[in-house]
């Protein structure tokens, strides 16, 4: 049987993991050694010298156990190491010749301790007693190969079995098992007790050995294997052509070509295309071994070290061979190490990944705030276009001209929608005072107006008129602003007063209209019915006067004092329709005669008075007359309170002046003009004569009306449709 | 006798009234022509109606009681109150009297003028003390 020893055979580790593991574990190591008193004293370098089966390339065994003695001793040592070929070792002249070899190279040159790694080192050290007789030895070896009185070291058993039980549990449909192994003495050994330990597994697969095959024919093999298999490689030392290979450079294009996966059970295998399973390891036993040869190394006898049984085999497996085959994880073991795990993107760039995500985070965060900013300044300025246009929409809906004034009565801007409505140019009044631009006096009402507008919160209307084309009339509203700035709405307002006054003019003539009407009614009574009852009462008269019979004269008499009544009532009637007496008594008389009426019938002293004026005017100028001074002094009569009146009818050339005055409360007759029909339809009955009606009263001051007409009209003004008045 | 009135009808049944007792020199139909009339034919009594084209029985009263103080002017008419009454004895004249009454009362009118007194139509209700 083989010894452990050979495992290092196969120490090519190449993982960076494995690598930095070591390192750690050597610290460590060195670490505890310190700390277990090394003598301070001996500063000689230590001598040692260890013998491995293995060869110079798979250094996984030697390389650790040099690097932790040389951290342990600060680098006093003095180390040599020497590869004895495994598979010629059963030759005796090849044993002869190493023994001779390394007595003459190094029996006396005083080690202070000698490593043998392996069983088979142990057994060649053994049969050779006298090499190194005296010099303490460690070993590593299989348990039932121990080496001579002064040495020590750990033994370690072969596990293959747990690494074929793993695979059939990670691929539970396996019903065979190709078994690799090479025909040098190791392979054959491993290869042996792999089918020892291999007999409980007889019943539930079927293995095939595939020994002694050229790598090529390996390769060709492995391609075609039946879908349920695996492959547990042993080792190939040597292809039975002849060939000695490396057994990692053997199992890599293996791996490479089967169609099945490759369990194996050394940990220098993984890496090189195997699944993994329970694998050996040669790092561990080189630091186990490290530590018992330190403790020799500081003085302690090898015979009073005892030595240590050790477990070196760990379950490890490579996470792309498991991706490959498609195993999944949970079927591997509990306490599975999984290598050559392909790092996530996040685990390789971690820093960078927080920095990136923070930074883009920050960045986030500052374009979400200058986005929501960005959205904020749209929104106002959305909100500040929408309302610009408003009022822009608001600007040019206006018929208006607007004015921007500042507080010294400056313009500081303008609107107008049609700029031939402007008194000036823009660029005569834009920058220029008020006072500079308009007439003086409405330059004095502007400033006022402007001074008002300021401490004002009610708009302050002035209303005046500009000498433009034509006469035309304006409203400007005077608001404030901001900054002590005035706003000025101003409105063409000619229109409306033109239709103001048309309809002032209509609703005269409608009375005028009315009163022809009337008159012609009043007339009609007057000169036709009055005169025709008369007329027949005379008759009756007379009739009654020839009748003889007293009862019907009687009767008669009464007929006529009927028809009298009658008589008197048209006459009544014809007088409240028209007063018939301006015919009869002509203006000077009638008007006298109302002002007796009034005076008796209401209690106010009426004085009247004349001069020069014929008492045969014309029919229009009386009929006005004397419509204006029944309507002024009802109204002195109804309305003032007053107790003494004057009416006045004089003559000035070709007009005749009336004037009704009183000493009452007055009125105002801004207002009355706009509800009071009297006032409107003196103003229509003057005007309709081209003449004057002055009325100046004012509340608590009394009532002056003043009446200006022509003595005689032309002939059209005024003139009614029936032939006299 | 003078008459004058723009309704034809009345004048002839004026002068139907008055001729058996006084001598109707004219009749006119307006204000001017009685003015004409008055100043050629120099009538005793004048009897107009108040309401007359082209001047009116006031105005024509004062004309002719300015021309010829002793020509006696009735004025009727067919309408008339106090104020009018009043107005027309301001004018000179020496009657005031109602159309519908005239049968009655201008007889009466007539012979209180020549007396060189005035007569007021009673309907008009104005007191004779209240002329002038």
């Amino acid at each position: 049987m083989m010894a452990p020893h050979s495992l290092g055979m196969m120490a090519l580790t190449r993982g960076r993991f494995t690598r930095r593991l070591l390192t750690i574990v050597t610290l460590c190591a060195c670490l505890l050694v310190t700390l277990h008193g090394q003598n301070p004293t001996d500063t000689r370098s230590k001598r040692v010298l260890a013998l491995h089966v293995v060869r110079r390339d798979s250094p996984g065994f030697d390389d650790t156990f040099r690097s932790v003695l040389r951290q342990a001793l600060a680098n006093r040592l003095d180390y040599y190491s020497e590869y004895i070929d495994l598979n010629r070792l059963g030759d005796p002249k090849y044993q002869t010749a190493l023994s001779s070899y390394l007595r003459s190279r190094y029996v006396d040159d005083g080690f202070d301790l000698v490593i043998a790694s392996g069983p088979a080192v142990v057994d060649f050290l053994n049969r050779d007693p006298s090499l190194f007789r005296d010099v303490p030895l460690v070993f590593t070896t299989r348990p039932d190969l121990t080496g001579g009185p002064h040495s020590t070291g750990i033994v370690s058993a072969v596990d293959l079995a747990s690494t074929l039980s793993a695979a059939l549990a990670a691929r539970p449909n396996t019903k065979h098992v190709f078994v690799i192994s090479g025909v040098a003495p190791f392979d054959r050994l491993y290869a042996d007790l792999f089918r020892a330990q291999r007999e409980p597994f007889a019943a539930r697969v079927t293995f095939h050995d595939l020994a002694g095959l050229t790598l090529p024919e390996l390769e060709t093999r492995v391609r075609t294997l039946p879908t349920d298999s695996i492959i547990f490689y042993v080792s190939v030392s040597d292809d039975g052509a002849g060939h000695t290979v490396m057994p990692l450079d053997a199992v890599e294009p293996i791996a490479r070509a089967a169609n099945a996966p490759v369990f194996s059970w050394h940990e220098d295998a993984l890496g090189h295309g195997v699944v993994g399973g329970r694998l050996h390891s040669s790092v561990k036993d080189a630091q186990e071994t490290a530590l018992i040869a330190l403790r020799v190394l500081r003085g302690e006898k090898p015979e009073a070290i005892p030595v240590v049984t050790f477990d070196s085999y760990a379950y490890q497996f490579d996470w792309g061979q498991l991706q490959r085959w498609g195993i999944d994880e949970a079927r591997l073991p509990a306490g599975s190490i999984i290598r050559y795990r392909e790092p996530s993107f996040f685990d390789q760039y971690r820093g960078y990944v927080v920095a990136g995500v923070l930074v883009v985070s920050a960045q986030g965060l500052l374009i979400g705030g200058l986005l929501i900013q960005h959205h904020r300044r749209r929104r106002a300025e959305a909100a500040l276009r929408q309302s610009e246009m408003r009022n822009s929409a608001m600007l040019r809906a206006l018929p208006d001209l607007v004015f921007v004034i500042d507080r010294d009565g400056r313009f500081v801007d303008y609107h107008a929608r049609d700029h031939k409505r402007l008194f000036v140019p823009a660029d005569v009044f834009l920058g220029h005072t008020i006072r500079e631009v308009m007439p003086g006096t409405l330059a004095d009402t502007f400033m006022d107006a402007l001074e008002r507008a300021q401490t004002s919160d009610e708009p302050i209307v002035v209303e005046y008129d500009l000498p433009l084309d034509e006469l035309r009339y304006f409203e400007a509203r005077f608001v404030s602003t901001d900054n002590g700035r005035v706003l000025s709405v101003v409105r063409d307002v000619t229109e409306s007063k033109r239709a103001v006054e048309i309809n002032r003019a209509l609703a005269g003539r409608i009375i005028v209209s009315q009163e022809q009407e009337r008159q012609r009614i009043a007339r009609e009574l007057h000169d036709d019915l009055s005169q025709k009852i008369a007329l027949l009462n005379l008759e009756v008269d007379q009739i009654a006067d020839e009748v003889l019979a007293d009862g019907h004269r009687a009767r008669l008499e009464q007929v006529s004092s009927q028809i009298g009544e009658i008589a008197g009532d048209l006459s009544n009637l014809s007088h409240r329709l028209h007063p018939s007496r301006l015919q009869s008594l002509g203006l000077i008389e009638s008007v006298r005669l109302l002002c007796s009426e009034i005076s008796q019938r209401r209690q106010v002293d009426i004085q009247f008075s004349t001069t020069e004026v014929p008492n045969a005017v014309d029919p229009r100028v009386s009929l006005c007359l004397y419509r204006i001074a029944q309507e002024a002094l009802h109204n002195v009569a109804k309305h003032s309170q007053a107790r003494a009146a004057s009416v006045e009818i004089t003559r000035d050339g070709n007009d005749v002046h009336l004037q009704i005055a009183d000493s009452g409360v007055g009125f105002d007759p801004v207002a009355i003009d706009h509800a009071g029909l009297g006032l409107v339809s003196m103003r229509e009955r003057v005007g309709v004569l081209k003449g004057d009606l002055v009325i100046n009263a004012f509340p608590g001051g009394g009532t002056r009306i003043g009446v200006r007409v022509p003595l005689i009209p032309s002939a059209r003004d005024g003139q009614s449709p029936y032939k006299s008045v | 006798m003078l008459l004058a009135d723009d309704y034809a009808g009345l004048l002839t049944a004026w002068k139907r009234l008055l001729e058996p007792s006084y001598d109707v020199v004219g009749c006119v139909r307006d204000g001017r022509a009685l003015l004409d009339a008055a100043s050629t034919l120099a009538p005793d009594v004048v009897i107009a109606d108040l309401s007359m084209p082209e001047v009116n029985g006031i105005d024509a009263c004062r004309h002719i009681k300015h021309a010829s103080p002793q020509t006696k002017v009735i004025l009727v008419t067919a309408g008339g109150d106090q104020w009018v009454a009043r107005a027309a004895f301001r004018a000179g004249a020496s009657g005031f009297v109602l159309k519908h009454s005239a049968a009655d009362d201008l007889p009466v009118a007539i012979h209180t003028a020549l007396a060189g007194d005035t007569y007021c139509t009673p309907a008009v209700g104005l007191d004779a003390l209240d002329v002038c």
